[in-house]
């Protein structure tokens, strides 16, 4: 083993302090906030969504087994649908509050994954993934407080995990595009801008344009090739950034509110302690900036004053 | 002693961090000789399925084509009523229009319990895709088991079509005052609209369309959201 091998091997095996604490946070938040957000908007369409007289098509006893009948019994009563969501809520609740984080994420993974289990065919790609994020996310701290050695080497496992599943996701969506026509011929963007289900009218015109519809379908594959190499260089920021960017537009293009969302939170739980450090002082000098440019026009806004004044 | 359970439990949790994110990766990876058929992919599906399932193929490598639309006839109990040429109802296209005015609604979730078993009619299912693959490959021993396997689940979901499209019925019914008899029946018929290809992108009467029956089948009576009442 290298120097710098044992160094690496030291650092995960016995940290001193965790990694990623702000963006762990940001990420309970995102997770908390997109919870609450599923329950308040389907909450008139619950008992449709997951109760007996409703539309659940899928089987809770391969995720739960003999609990799974239990919980099924549960969810068949009339306000059962009711009572699993009071607790998801909680959770969602504690979760964004970034308090029991640990307990939070556990209660929501399992209530997430009832819903999901009962109904699969609402979910989409951000359910998916959240889904597989709580379960680490178990394992995050975010208190004040500095825990434990063995209590930050867990968080910074979770954190890594994390890190994982985000380059998998990026890497897998990336290459599974360049296996397709539709993507390496640069048309992919204008087909799917051309469906009512996923698509505003005005992105349908605008994807007409050879040179916008190769632009974006290019952008797309090379971006999520380059992730995972792009997030271990000094362009992190720039590459998160572009991300956040590339998922506001399939939120508004596309509406997929909650997939955009997750990857967006997820995308800042990438960013370490120093890099939002760097990010604050850079937005403060900002503001000190614009505060500059402002008080240029100070004077005029004092004459203006007085001028009301006289009159 | 404490000590070297801690160290021994760490040591642990590598193995098992090792373990899941080797196992995601095999899991994701295309269709191939070690997962057909092998004890390596049998014990990969059975570690990642339910709990760590996932597809991030996200509209690769061929993206959705078609937008797949649902068109419903309420009909009354009486037998003798048949589905009308003229009356055909898109009960999809205002939910959509109706998501596209507010993404921050629960619009696009119930477009799905329409869309989701709409597109598994009229597609292979997304988990027999390679077993459909192999029939069409000439191994003869899997299409029985394909074939009887893709009814079940067709009739699954023209089930599951069934109950989301009686909202509309029931919301008919609930709006117009009207008795469960007058709305007992639903006829069902898929449109699959398929936009112009890219070399006629701006001849809009390129575009295709295709309709296919489902049958008319009995309402049910779900918990109906009354999710058509401010829709036209």
């Amino acid at each position: 083993m290298t120097p710098f091998m044992w160094n690496q091997w030291r650092e995960i095996f016995t940290p001193k302090k965790r990694i990623n604490v702000v963006g762990s946070r940001v990420l309970q938040g995102v997770a908390g906030f997109f919870l609450l957000y599923r329950v308040f908007t389907e909450l008139p369409l619950a008992n449709y969504f997951w109760g007996l007289h409703g539309i659940p098509s899928g089987s809770l006893l391969h995720h739960f087994g003999p609990t799974g009948a239990m919980l099924e019994h549960l969810l068949n009563q009339p306000s059962g649908v009711h009572i699993i969501l009071i607790i998801h809520t909680l959770a969602a609740l504690l979760l964004f509050l970034g308090r029991w984080g640990g307990l939070a994420a556990f209660v929501a993974a399992s209530t997430f994954m009832i819903l999901n289990a009962r109904t699969p065919s609402i979910g989409d790609g951000g359910d998916n993934l959240l889904q597989i994020l709580l379960f680490y996310m178990v394992f995050l701290n975010t208190s004040t407080k500095e825990p434990g050695q063995t209590r930050i080497f867990f968080h910074n496992l979770a954190v890594y995990s994390i890190i994982a599943q985000i380059i998998i996701v990026y890497y897998t969506a990336g290459t599974s595009k360049l296996m397709g026509e539709s993507w390496t011929s640069g048309k992919a963007m204008y087909q799917i801008a051309q469906l009512q289900w996923f698509s505003l009218p005005f992105f349908g015109s605008l994807f007409k344009n050879p040179y916008l519809a190769i632009l974006a379908s290019y952008a797309t594959i090379v971006y999520q090739i380059g992730f995972p190499y792009l997030i271990f260089t000094r362009y992190k920021i720039l590459a998160i950034a572009f991300g956040i960017i590339l998922h506001l537009g399939i939120l508004v293009m596309m509406g997929l509110v909650t997939f955009s969302s997750v990857m967006i939170g997820s995308e800042l739980m990438l960013l370490t302690d120093t890099d939002y450090t760097k990010i604050r002082i850079k937005f403060n000098s900002v503001i000190k900036n614009i505060g500059q440019i402002v008080q240029k026009f100070h004077p005029i806004q004092e004459a203006r004053r007085s001028e009301d004044a006289i009159q | 002693m404490k000590k070297n359970l801690v160290k021994l439990i760490k040591f642990g949790a590598i193995l098992i961090f090792l373990n899941h994110f080797l196992q995601t990766i095999f899991y994701l990876t295309p269709t191939n000789i070690l997962k057909e058929d092998t004890k390596l992919g049998t014990l990969n599906s059975s570690y990642m399925r339910p709990y760590f399932d996932q597809v991030w193929t996200l509209f690769a490598p061929t993206p959705v084509r078609t937008d797949t639309l649902l068109l419903v006839q309420c009909l009354p109990k009486n037998p003798d009523s048949k589905p009308k040429p003229k009356r055909w109802v898109d009960i999809l296209t205002p939910i959509w229009k109706a998501n596209q005015r507010n993404r921050l609604t629960a619009y696009d979730r119930f477009s799905r319990t329409i869309e989701n078993p709409l597109r598994d009619i009229i597609q292979i299912p997304f988990h027999l895709t390679k077993a459909a693959k192999k029939c069409d490959a000439g191994d003869k021993s899997i299409c029985e088991d394909v074939k009887i396997k893709r009814k079940k689940h067709r009739d699954k979901s023209i089930d599951n079509v069934r109950k989301a499209a009686s909202v509309y019925c029931m919301n008919y019914m609930q709006q117009n005052s009207l008795s469960f008899d007058e709305v007992s029946r639903i006829a069902l018929r898929i449109r699959v609209v398929t936009p112009p290809p890219w070399k006629d992108r701006y001849d809009k009467s390129k575009a295709t369309q295709q309709d296919f029956d489902l049958g008319v089948h009995s309402t049910v009576q779900t918990k109906a959201p009354l999710i058509y009442r401010s829709m036209p």
